[in-house]
């Protein structure tokens, strides 16, 4: 009888810890994906900015066609719709090489780099950057969270019972988007 | 004959270390009134609306409350107040006997340019360890595990403390060496068990100044309210 008792507590605690296990296991992916929103919203507010980042360049360095066709380019496959963390990572820093080149013919026109539109547009840009390099070392803390339980004994037992598995890490190429926030020294 | 002796005698040693307990306090005053005058502070010796002005770690315990060794003025640039935070528990064991503790604590306060929701650093003990381990207590884990493994961090919102704990105020904080701080509304408060050190203070309001410069701008824009 005493068996009985010990195999029913042992079988209630395992059931107990499996279900502590689930809702941890949901609760980490629901903010995984939370945090990959916050990002996609930033990524979006980049996109948008871009065109009329261009556009300001255009009106005063006409020739540079090649470049602008290159930040427009790189802008529309990054904001293609679908792609994973990784390949998004990918595709930004391929933007982020071409806007920097964008950003370099912007030093040869003194005129342009005066521009108040220009200024602020490129403050803006700075700032989303800013905000999207924050948001992705959330992003990666919580993966990185969510991950080590994925793999980690017993609740991989769970995980992989349930089918709860790893998700890709946001990593970008882009130096805009990996340095540190700008901050407020005054 | 031999009790009224040691009546006396031991009458007279409560008197003698009730007097070198005062001043030696007394000294200690002196010490830190010196320090604050060679710094261009102001020493107050009791400000009781400083008891109930935060909350959290170490207020809202026990009676008695006191602020006591108020030190106030700019340090590295930046306005601070610190004081000596006290305040009383009692126990009683199982023969009735009642003991009150007295708890000291180093309050260093920061101003900050806005407000902000709360977040937490605290210095892990083993005890964090192994309760934030099972749930117990929030503990918000960063990308630096040498910076989890010293402090315990909770917060109203994740995401802020994610925020305001950048690599570069992380790496700082494991440096220094910092002690237990938060962001109180407009206010960055440090606090750290024992009596109050000026010394310490000098090194508290670096800290915390250095955290407050860290805090990148969009926070303030996304979180922050104006003071």
């Amino acid at each position: 009888m005493t068996v009985v008792w010990i195999v029913l507590a042992v079988v209630v605690l395992l059931a107990i810890y499996v279900v502590i296990a689930y809702n941890r296991f949901v609760s980490q992916r629901n903010l995984v994906q939370e945090s990959w929103r916050q990002i996609d919203v930033e990524l979006k507010r980049r996109h948008d900015l871009i065109p009329n980042l261009v556009e300001t360049v255009k009106g005063y360095a006409t020739h540079e066609r090649e470049v602008f066709d290159a930040v427009t380019k790189a802008r529309a496959a990054a904001a293609s719709p679908g792609s994973s963390p990784a390949e998004q990572g990918r595709q930004e820093g391929a933007l982020g090489q071409a806007l920097g080149r964008l950003f370099a013919v912007a030093e040869a026109y003194p005129d342009l780099k005066a521009s108040t539109n220009f200024l602020e547009l490129q403050q803006q840009l700075a700032e989303t950057e800013d905000r999207i390099a924050a948001g992705r070392r959330f992003y990666n803390a919580n993966v990185r969270a969510l991950n080590t339980r994925v793999e980690s004994f017993p609740s991989n037992l769970v995980a992989s019972s349930f089918g709860f598995h790893k998700e890709e890490y946001f990593e970008v190429e882009d130096e805009a988007v990996r340095a540190a926030p700008t901050v407020d020294f005054s | 004959m031999t009790s009224t002796l040691l009546f006396v005698l031991f009458g007279l040693g409560a008197v003698a270390v009730a007097v070198g307990g005062y001043l030696l306090e007394q000294k200690r005053r002196e010490r830190m009134l010196q320090f604050a005058r060679n710094r261009g502070w102001q020493y107050t010796a009791e400000v009781p609306a400083l008891c109930d002005r935060w909350p959290g770690t170490p207020f809202g315990k026990g009676d008695h409350q006191r602020a006591r060794n108020v030190l106030s003025g700019t340090e590295s640039g930046r306005p601070f107040t610190a004081f000596e935070y006290s305040y009383q528990t009692h126990s009683t064991d199982s023969k009735g006997n009642r003991t009150t503790s007295t708890h000291h604590w180093a309050v260093t306060v920061v101003p900050m340019q806005g407000y902000l929701g709360r977040v937490e650093v605290e210095r892990e003990s083993a005890f964090d360890r192994m309760a934030g381990a099972v749930g117990l207590v929030q503990d918000i884990d960063l990308e630096s595990e040498a910076f989890n493994r010293k402090f315990r961090v909770s917060a109203t919102s994740a995401k802020l403390a994610s925020d305001i704990l950048t690599p570069r105020t992380m790496q700082y904080l494991i440096t220094m060496d910092a002690e237990s701080w938060r962001t109180c509304g407009s206010d960055l408060v440090g606090f750290a068990e024992g009596r109050l050190d000026p010394a310490e203070v000098v090194k508290t309001c670096a800290v915390l100044g250095a955290v407050h410069a860290g805090i990148p701008t969009f926070v303030w824009k996304d979180h922050g309210g104006d003071v």
